[in-house]
């Protein structure tokens, strides 16, 4: 376990490398100068060239690399070309209102998307399947920016069950939790589907009833701890693309997340901020595809760690 | 001769109507003070520091954490004097002798000083600062070397006494006083950037009507009422909560649900003529100008643009009383390059009227009867993409095929900047907004020689020498009384850029501040041309004893 | 109701307690045309203590026999449509579900074809046996554990503490039927449904697992149903048997009586069709046996598993070591031995699908470090036919175009041409003109096999790898394709390296036989030798496991087989010991042995 561990903990870090190194040449390939951003519309060339200067920008690519690689072993992420904050200090402040929305969307989209796919798949072909396999293609294909305003709109401004936005309490959470959640439960509802709907047909479940059990044993102990194991998997890769719909659902709800920090960066050429987010994702994501290998690791006797 | 100015205000260009002038003195006899309200963004405040914040949604916040020596009467172009009791200009123009007010203390308590004033212009101008605004300063005697890094002060600015300074000047500079209006031109305490550093922009210090109370970041801005602030009895509020990371759209559920006073990105597009169709919701709203123009360049440098024929055809093909349906009519349709509200603005003159025919035989006269092709660059966010559309029907409607290039906003600002890259840009998204109410604001950068560089903000690359001389001349009356002369001049300036037709002025945006029922105080504070969305240190709410 | 009824009376013999009476059942399937029926007027009765055999091929309707009587035909297609199921008293078709469960598993219970996926693979074996104990009998988790360890011990399971806590993957198929067996036994069933219980298992394997069932039948007095294909099984199991076919009951009587008479028709040609085992003296082929097509020299394949922080290569698996055979042109040389032992591997080899080191020489070539066009000329002589002929089947492709396919790729003729050569193709295994433009799901297993066949013929190649080709067919049709197969060696002289685990096939088509234990041939001769006068003691053991389709024959008891085959899996460095072969006369090469074991 450990040797697992420390060689998909290098095997990241190389990740990590090579997504730095991507998102900074293409970052320096965009055809936006950020220099131009910062020194404003009033700036004569002087100015811009001093700016350039400042910052290192007017050095060959390969030099800036090196030394935002250095600066980054350090723990610097450099400071933001526009609001002259460290980066670290942006992210840090908004990181923990991401992850709780990841906390939350993730359970939310589990909690609904297998309870979905269960229910569809022992009642395969009939009208409740039906319905539930359109209610996740609806939310697999509903705008997230849409969910989101109908959610504020019905349960906020209408109904009042939940304030209008924020972040604070857990009642905050709810409603960002579920736009996000709804997305991720039709996909999980229709992998849960096809995986129980699998799973119900092997030779051990008819073991299992051969056995005498009751339906409900076969469901809970034997088709369900199987059906799950590739859902498993799926939730590594979940955290990139949760990623994706952070920028939105953040901006919906008001939330001091990342993605809005990204988002602005993104406007405003701020590379350094850009790269810091990145990063940050990235790492997020490396480390949600980690626990879910070292999940499946522990639940599927079967995988051996070599 | 020497002009001695007192309190009253100094104007230039605008006849000022003394109850005007009044309202910088006189308080509102139905205000109310305490209280607080709630404002929203959609952005994060990227910074207060007064050498760098150069958005919109900072330009108001920081106009409230600091003062600087000038001002603008409160809901006007007016400019008044501000941490200046009083100031005099030499006979030649050049030498602005300021006297400062006695007793001004900074957030952290101490008086502010004439060293003070002279810190900040230096820091403002250093290269290191890294400021935008630092450009506005070219003016002062001394700047070239602290620009290009030989000097760290420069040798215009001295004082002349604990509450004096003295700044000359290497030419006439008539927009000068505008330019120490400007937030760029704040009064910064030095203790207080020493010990900040890097992060002043994060813990600003001031003598403005409020300081920084709170900020948690991606979250909110606490503003608090300056007890000390120098304009007895003002501000009104005793704080503003500027909450971030709120999309327009859900900012106007809240402030329907009473929760936001004002939502500082105004009335989301896709909501607004629900709103105003509502005449409880629209009397919430005030109307008022901007100093704004949505235009599209024409390429002077790139043929068959090089003719200015065909630039004066695409003038006429332009349909603006549509485009302005397009935006839902937030706009009026625009004639010149200044916006009616700015002084100059030429009264009278009708631009190129939309005449299909007239556009048509014009371009068969430069020898494109049968149109071209061509590419129209635009930034990609609404409602730009459909105004971008609307123009190319109306290209196509005298045979011009325009190829739309819809680009993040960098991308355009940078094709822009290249001599031979975009013909045609709609400006949607990067318009000029005017930095200070003045005439020349609308022609260095964007329509002067100085500006049609390689990164230059030109992008019609219209570089016209003998307006260019013009505008030297006319910016070189820096006597007051001849205010009205030189605002002529200027006029005169942009009817000359009207024949050449480097661009196509479409429209001038409207402003539609809402705000809840609570909040009180006159209309033009809402839509005070130089604070945006609103003046907060003249507003109050109603609800309190 | 009636009808049946007295049909119950009828088949009653006064002097045995039926345990479970089958009257009459028919099971349907609800189709787009409505009820199609599966199985119809079966009638039997089981004695206690009494064995069964329902045999029959493919598609008989002897599974949906068994599931009927289980209560667990797949809902809500199939269904039962008529008749009754007797357990004592009880008729298990009208039963509700909630009572039928408790029979299910504890009065009646079910052991099935597959052990490598009949087992929950994230449960402990223990755990899959507490609860199919607890879930009938009221006891407390610690008496369940106790009475599961009983049952693994009564299976003969070595080490059964170690095996209640390991998973079923660490367990190989023997093992997981032997759990799968003490799992039904742990209650002590009145009846036990046996439905092909051996089929998935290695020769040797099948012999430890009848013994078992066999055993445990006796001490505890279980009657059962035993399910099979085989008619080996069959003689050696049952004291009754019933045929099937097509859905309909053909024959039921005492073993000896129906494989001594067999009353009708098809009883004669499904026992007529059973490949019997000789002493290797049957028929000779008639055709010629040229010069060496295919030769062998120290053919070794390793497989390596990585592990550690930098991912080295730990461990190799010796999947086959170091050897040697050559085939002659239009001779049948097989290669037999039990999963694992490496068989696969050499034709994989072969047909350059792995790497290898050692020598392989195809008509006069070693194939390895070929140019592209010389392997491409290579590839036409040497074909391959596999087990399983669907997989091998583009199911999009019509299959007079997948006949066709290898001519394409090799540039053979003009479209007329092809279609020529591919009608007489179809001609010659069998296949009708018309088949041609049909897709392969509208054909039968052996037609299927058929279809492969003939692309493989496609190419006139000298030799076919024939890679487990007539396993998974029915002996009614296996003994047409082998008759085929041996056709075309006569016609053609092409050779064929016939790889399978079944040795009465094997005896039946082959001239020379390679006996191949973990990777190493330890036995190879004339199929005379071979067979006739086994003298390794694998080839025997192997030999002695096969069931003889024949009730009278008497099973030497002595030899019990247990034991686990030793893992090919080998640290680096670890060589296998090479076996030593030595000639004992005519080119019968034997591996030297340790005698004691």
């Amino acid at each position: 376990m450990a040797s697992f561990l420390v060689r998909r903990l290098l095997q990241s870090l190389l990740i990590l490398l090579g997504v730095s190194l991507i998102t900074f040449v293409l970052l320096y390939a965009l055809p936006a100068d950020p220099v131009r951003q910062i020194a404003g519309r009033s700036a004569t060339a002087q100015t811009v060239q001093n700016i350039r200067e400042q910052l290192g920008l007017d050095q060959p690519l390969a030099v800036q690399y090196w030394r935002y690689l250095g600066n980054l072993l350090q723990g610097d992420l450099g400071r933001s070309y526009l609001q002259k904050t460290q980066v670290s200090t942006l992210i840090m402040s908004r990181l923990p209102a991401s992850l709780l929305l990841m906390a939350g969307a993730i359970f939310t989209e589990l909690l609904i998307g297998l309870t979905m796919g269960v229910i569809a798949a022992l009642r395969r072909g009939s009208h409740a399947d039906q319905a539930l396999m359109i209610v996740s293609f609806v939310g697999v294909s509903a705008p997230q920016f849409v969910v989101g305003l109908l959610l504020l709109y019905v349960f906020a401004v209408q109904l009042g069950w939940f304030p209008i936005g924020g972040y604070g309490t857990f009642s905050h959470l709810v409603l960002p939790s579920l736009t996000m959640g709804i997305l991720g439960s039709g996909w999980y509802s229709r992998m849960m589907r096809s995986s129980m709907i699998d799973v119900l047909r092997q030779d051990f479940i008819r073991t299992a009833r051969a056995k005498g059990l009751t339906r409900r044993r076969i469901i809970m102990r034997h088709a369900l701890p199987n059906a799950i194991l590739p859902i498993i998997a799926m939730i590594g890769i979940d955290v990139g693309i949760f990623m994706g719909g952070i920028v939105v659902v953040e901006s919906v709800f008001g939330w001091p997340g990342i993605g809005q920090l990204a988002w602005q960066a993104i406007q405003r050429v701020d590379i350094p901020i850009i790269m810091g987010v990145t990063l940050v994702s990235a790492t997020a994501i490396v480390i949600g595809n980690l626990v879910a290998d070292v999940i499946s690791l522990l639940v599927d006797p079967r995988i051996k760690i070599r | 001769m020497k002009h001695l100015l007192t309190t009253t205000a100094l104007v230039l260009g605008l006849a000022l109507p003394l109850t005007l002038a009044a309202q910088t003195t006189a308080m509102d006899p139905n205000a109310k003070s305490g209280g607080g309200i709630v404002v929203t963004y959609k952005d994060d405040v990227a910074t207060l520091d007064p050498a760098i914040g150069y958005d919109w949604q900072n330009w108001s916040m920081i106009k409230s954490l600091f003062d600087g020596l000038m001002d603008y009467a409160p809901g006007t172009t007016d400019l008044v004097p501000g941490l200046a009791e009083s100031y005099t200009i030499s006979d030649d123009g050049q030498t602005f002798t300021f006297k400062l007010r006695a007793g001004v203390k900074f957030h952290n308590g101490r008086e502010m000083t004439a060293e003070d004033v002279v810190y900040s212009l230096n820091r403002v101008t250093n290269p290191k600062t890294q400021s935008p605004g630092a450009g506005f300063f070219g003016s002062i005697d001394g700047y070239d070397a602290v620009a290009d890094g030989s000097a760290t002060s420069l040798s215009g600015v001295s004082s002349s006494g604990p509450l004096s300074v003295t700044i000359k000047l290497s030419r006439p500079d008539a927009t000068f006083l505008h330019v120490m209006a400007l937030n760029f031109a704040s009064i910064v305490p030095k203790e207080a950037v020493d010990a900040a550093g890097d992060d002043f922009g994060k813990n600003p210090v001031g003598t403005g009507a409020f300081s920084l109370g709170e900020w948690t970041i991606g979250q909110r801005l606490v503003f608090t009422k300056n007890p000390d602030y120098w304009r007895a009895g003002l501000p009104y509020l005793d704080s503003i909560t500027f909450e971030v990371g709120q999309e327009p759209i859900v900012a106007l559920l809240r402030l329907q649900n009473g929760e936001v006073d004002i939502p500082g990105d105004g009335i989301p597009p896709a909501k607004f003529r629900e709103v105003m169709d509502d005449p409880a919701q629209a009397a919430r709203v005030v109307e008022g100008g901007q100093l704004h123009t949505g235009y599209i360049t024409l390429n002077t440098q790139m043929p068959p643009f090089d003719n200015v024929k065909v630039r004066q055809a695409v003038n006429m093909a332009i349909n603006k009383a549509r485009i302005v349906q397009v935006i839902n009519g937030r706009a009026v349709p625009a004639t010149q390059p200044l916006p009616p509200s700015m002084p100059g603005y030429t009264d009278g003159y009708a631009g190129y009227a939309f005449d299909k025919d007239a556009a048509k035989a014009l371009l068969a006269e430069a020898g494109f009867a049968d149109g071209f092709d061509t590419e129209l660059y635009v930034m990609n966010t609404d409602p730009n993409p459909r105004i971008a559309q609307a123009i190319q029907q109306d290209l196509a409607g005298i045979g011009v095929r325009a190829a739309i290039k819809s680009l993040a906003q960098a991308s355009v600002i940078a094709a822009g900047g290249e001599a031979d890259q975009a013909p045609m840009i709609w400006s949607g998204g990067m318009a000029w907004i005017a930095d200070f109410p003045d005439a020349s604001n609308f022609y260095g950068p964007i329509l002067g020689c100085a500006g049609a560089v390689q990164g230059g903000w030109n992008w019609s690359w219209y570089c016209n020498e003998d307006l260019d001389a013009m505008a030297a001349k006319a910016d070189a009356v820096t006597d007051p009384a001849k205010a009205d002369e030189r605002l002529q001049m200027w006029s005169d300036i942009y009817m000359e850029v009207m024949k050449d037709a480097p661009w196509v002025p479409v429209f001038n945006e409207q402003r539609y501040t809402m705000k809840s029922e609570r909040m009180g105080g006159a209309d033009a504070l809402y839509v005070d041309p130089v604070s945006i969305p609103i003046n907060y240190d003249y507003v109050y709410v109603n609800d309190v004893q | 109701m009636t009808a049946a009824t007295k049909k119950l009376s009828g088949t009653l013999a006064p002097d045995t307690i039926a345990v479970l009476q089958v009257c009459d059942l028919t099971v349907s399937v609800n189709t787009e045309t409505g009820l199609k029926p599966l199985i119809s007027n079966i009638d039997f009765s089981l004695a206690r203590g009494e064995t069964l055999a329902i045999a029959g091929e493919s598609g008989s309707g002897k599974s949906i026999t068994s599931l009927a009587i289980m209560g667990l035909l797949p809902p809500p297609a199939v269904r039962v449509t008529g008749g009754q199921i007797f357990f004592g008293d009880t008729d298990l078709i009208t039963l509700p579900e909630t009572r039928m469960r408790d029979i299910r598993g504890n009065r009646i219970a079910m052991i099935f074809q597959e052990p490598m996926t009949s087992l929950n693979p994230v449960m402990s074996i223990g755990n899959q046996l507490t609860e199919a104990i607890m879930a009938h009998d009221p006891i407390s988790r610690k008496e369940a554990r106790a009475c599961a360890l009983q049952a693994l011990s009564a299976v003969r399971l070595s080490q059964p503490e170690k095996r209640m806590t390991q998973y079923p993957h660490e367990l190989s198929g023997g093992m997981r039927q032997r759990v799968m067996i003490a799992m039904a036994i742990a209650l002590r069933p009145d009846v036990l449904i046996a439905d092909e219980p051996t089929t998935a298992l290695d020769v040797t394997v099948q012999r430890e697992v009848l013994d078992l069932l066999r055993d445990l039948q006796r001490d505890m007095g279980t009657a059962m149903i035993l399910i099979t294909h085989d008619m080996g099984v069959v003689a050696e199991m049952a004291d009754r048997v019933l045929v099937m076919q097509s859905g309909q009951m053909i024959e039921q009587g005492p073993v000896r009586q129906v494989f001594q008479a067999p009353a009708q028709e098809y009883t004669r040609s499904l026992l007529a069709a059973v490949p019997r085992m000789g002493d290797g003296s049957g028929v000779n082929n008639r055709h010629e046996i040229g010069a060496p097509i295919a030769e062998i020299r120290d053919l070794s394949v390793q497989f390596d598993i990585r592990g550690g922080i930098l991912g080295r290569v730990s461990h190799q698996i010796h999947a086959v070591e170091k050897v040697s055979f050559s085939i002659r042109a239009g001779e049948t040389f097989a290669l037999v031995g039990e999963s694992g032992c490496g068989k696969s591997t050499i034709a994989k080899a072969m047909a350059g699908l792995v790497p290898y080191s050692g020598q392989i020489r195809i008509a006069g070539s070693e194939i390895q470090g070929l140019g592209r066009a010389a392997t491409k000329a290579i590839r036409r002589e040497v074909q391959m036919i596999f087990q399983d002929p669907m997989a091998s089947l583009d199911p999009r492709m019509r299959v007079g175009d997948l006949v066709a396919e290898p001519l394409i790729i090799h540039g053979i003729g003009t479209p007329q041409e092809r279609t020529k050569r591919v009608v007489t193709l179809f001609d010659r295994v069998g296949l009708l003109r018309d088949h041609m433009d049909r897709y392969p799901h509208e054909f039968s297993g052996g037609q299927r096999q058929r279809i492969c066949i003939a692309r493989a013929l496609a190419l006139q190649p000298k030799l076919i790898i024939a890679d487990e080709s007539v396993s998974a067919l029915d002996v009614s049709v296996q003994a047409r394709v082998l008759d085929l197969l041996r056709e075309l060696t006569e016609e053609m002289g092409v050779a064929y390296l016939f790889i399978s685990h079944d040795m009465a096939v094997v005896e039946n088509i082959s001239d020379r036989v390679g006996v191949m234990y973990l990777g190493q041939i330890v036995e190879m001769g004339t199929r005379a030798q071979v067979f006739g006068n086994p003298q390794h003691p694998y080839t025997r053991r192997l030999i002695a496991a096969v069931p003889v389709p024949d009730p009278t024959h008497d099973r030497p008891s002595s030899t019990r087989l247990t034991g686990e085959i030793p893992s090919p899996i080998r640290r680096i460095g670890d060589m296998p010991s090479a076996v030593n072969l030595t000639d004992k006369g005519g080119g019968h090469l034997v591996a030297e042995f340790d005698h004691h074991h």
